[in-house]
């Protein structure tokens, strides 16, 4: 399905801790589907071309990604939210949630039954956002994730780029993570520029993907590597440490990552450096900060694991209306340059 | 800083052009040149707050309008990127007049002769209009353009680096990408970008770049242009990376008034003729050699440009005072 006049979309831009947030509040599609799983199956169906305008060049670019809000189809959620990026639609996403809860609360594009707390039916499923306001504005919002765990310790890959063999640790946050902390060929995330990390990680995962195989125990559709995990000391003092997740195919995180801060701090908590009840404050490539911590211990099939939760703060920085017009326009439906 | 600033964005054959209308303060300057100092001491913030990430991106592009400074300028106009100040900007003088039309983003006296005050100089340009009244598309007389330095090398990476040096408003150095093994396809993007860098930066260490009438503001390399043959029916294809590493996505309108002063000193081009230049996404701008001139005895021409722009958005920009990212950021 394609337009053939002109359209104007009605956009709240928010970033999270960095990472751009364009909620959609005007000019968005109905969509058919009793889930939200099923509105986003017809939404990539029918309107990829709202998705690839809003997010690609010209009026978005590599880094940008957002969301729509819709009624919720469950009666225990209090808004449906289909979320977009320049790679698809993520059925859930860490920082889009955060930045969506912001804009819908200080907006008041969305109404909680419980002050305090923002049910969400996402693709993925349900997903409690817990937020706290200070005059009328949100301050930060707190998720629960998935349960995370240390899937593998002490993995070797080649990394001839950085002169030698790594040894990296491999855990599961939503994502699968590969974790480069500082040894012999790798000192520090200060070492590398972010030029560094877009050209030697996809290597590095390349080669981790090729020996090894990432299965999680319990849904074996989730499988491979998908991100690197370069950890870091901490540069603000009230950070426990900082990190660069690689991602795609060239993209660094400009948040700290929140399925990235859940696998690291699965790592720490299985090698007994953190437990229940602990907060890790998680420093982005760019300084800004999430607080993780670890809610419970539990278990996933065989491994022992946590589940966390990350709490974040998103800005609101304008309101744009974007227009998309087929007859003027030879690129309304954007490009990206890569 | 203001809180609530305006723009018009819009992209001119993909390359983004963010006009912003209000919100800042008042620019002095009896000159562009003048004005475009002050802006790079005193108002630099803005340019970061609205150009780099979250709000914009590496590859983003500003214009701010300003009283003209000329007796007959329309408006004067400061160019923006991610490393700061541009003094001439073809992409952006046809998304300056399609705006100025459409979104009456400031007032013309004659459509068909559009006064620009730039920091290179006035920049005339007329619009072609569409039946209903739209922009079709904008031609603009670009600033005398000449080439400096008909063959010059540099060693990059151990290897020679073959280029001639000439001016469209900013200086450029053109390249031949096929030598380099280049494409110019945007799966070579970074690569590009990396190694105009590193040529960029031996030049500005080699070569003392000097416009032979013009203020000393003007005399820097701006970037490097990739050239090679063009897919259809193109004359050519090239690809700019210019100020901090940023690859344009239109042929670049400076840049390819360099590229007519080129052939045309080659014989190639003759007056009154025309080249399609197109870009790495394989849009399209269209250069005439309109008149011969000289500038400070070295031949020259007036260039003619040519390109479409269309409205991508209006934005109000605000900086949330608990915003720890002020200025915005780059990954560098």
């Amino acid at each position: 399905m394609q337009p053939n006049k002109a359209h104007e979309f009605d956009c709240i831009d928010a970033h999270t801790c960095g990472n751009p947030v364009r909620l959609l509040v005007s000019g968005g599609p109905e969509l058919q589907g009793d889930s939200m799983a099923a509105k986003r199956q017809h939404f990539l169906r029918d309107f990829d071309w709202i998705r690839t305008a809003l997010m690609f060049e010209p009026r978005g670019h590599a880094m940008m990604s957002g969301s729509i809000l819709y009624p919720s189809t469950r009666v225990d959620c209090d808004i449906g939210v289909l979320f977009i990026e320049t790679s698809g639609c993520l059925p859930m996403c860490g920082h889009g949630t955060i930045g969506t809860v912001t804009i819908a609360i200080e907006q008041g594009l969305a109404t909680p039954r419980e002050p305090g707390l923002l049910v969400l039916e996402t693709p993925a499923g349900k997903v409690e956002a817990r937020y706290q306001q200070e005059n009328g504005k949100v301050k930060s919002v707190r998720l629960t994730n998935i349960p995370s765990y240390l899937h593998a310790e002490g993995l070797e890959v080649d990394c001839p780029e950085l002169g030698g063999v790594l040894r990296v640790d491999v855990a599961y946050g939503g994502n699968f993570y590969a974790i480069v902390e500082p040894q012999a060929i790798y000192q520090d995330l200060s070492e590398l520029s972010a030029g560094d990390i877009i050209r030697i990680s996809p290597l590095v995962r390349e080669r981790l993907n090729q020996r090894y195989h990432f299965v999680h125990p319990q849904e074996r559709s989730i499988n491979g590597l998908s991100h690197l995990l370069w950890a870091g000391k901490a540069i603000k003092p009230d950070s426990h440490a900082r990190n660069a997740v690689f991602y795609g195919d060239q993209a660094i995180d400009r948040s700290p990552c929140g399925t990235g801060t859940s696998a690291r701090m699965a790592q720490l908590a299985a090698r007994g450096e953190l437990k229940p009840g602990d907060n890790f404050v998680h420093e982005s490539y760019i300084g800004s900060q999430f607080t993780g911590r670890v809610e419970a211990a539990t278990t996933v099939g065989d491994y022992k694991a946590i589940i966390p939760s990350i709490e974040g703060w998103a800005r609101i920085y304008g309101r744009n209306r974007i227009t998309v017009d087929p007859q003027d326009d030879p690129y309304w439906q954007g490009f990206l340059v890569s | 800083m203001s809180t609530l600033i305006k723009t018009l964005d819009y992209h001119t054959a993909g390359e983004p052009l963010r006009i912003i209308t209000s919100g800042l303060p008042e620019i002095p300057g009896d000159s562009m040149l003048a004005k475009r100092r002050y802006m790079a001491d005193e108002l630099d913030d803005y340019r970061k707050l609205l150009l780099r990430e979250p709000r914009g991106h590496a590859d983003m592009y500003g214009a701010v309008l300003t009283e003209a400074v000329s007796s007959n300028g329309d408006t004067g106009v400061l160019f923006l990127h991610n490393g700061g100040y541009s003094t001439m900007c073809g992409h952006a003088i046809i998304a300056l007049v399609t705006a100025a039309i459409e979104q009456q983003s400031f007032a013309i006296v004659n459509p068909d002769a559009v006064r620009i005050d730039t920091p290179a100089g006035q920049v005339v340009a007329k619009a072609i209009l569409a039946a209903d009244g739209r922009v079709q598309e904008v031609s603009f007389l670009n600033v005398p353009s000449f080439v400096l330095e008909p063959e010059y090398s540099v060693q990059v990476d151990g290897r020679a680096v073959d280029m001639t040096i000439a001016y469209g408003g900013a200086f450029y150095a053109y390249i031949d990408a096929g030598v380099h093994g280049f494409e110019l396809l945007p799966n070579e993007a970074s690569r590009l970008v990396a190694f105009g860098q590193k040529i960029k930066t031996e030049v500005a260490s080699h070569y003392q770049i000097k416009h032979p009438e013009g203020d000393a503001d003007l005399n820097f390399l701006y970037g490097c242009i990739f050239v090679r043959p063009g897919e259809k029916a193109g004359h050519s294809r090239n690809a700019c990376v210019f100020a901090d590493g940023q690859l344009d996505r239109s042929p670049t309108g400076s840049g390819v008034s360099g590229r007519a002063a080129i052939h045309w000193s080659r014989g190639e081009l003759q007056l009154g003729e025309s080249l399609e230049i197109e870009s790495i996404i394989g849009t399209r701008f269209r250069v005439r050699c309109a008149e011969a001139t000289t500038v400070g005895g070295l031949p020259a021409i007036i260039p003619e440009v040519t390109g479409c722009a269309s409205l991508t958005g209006t934005h109000q920009f605000v900086l949330d005072e608990r915003d720890p990212l002020p200025k915005g950021f780059l990954l560098g």
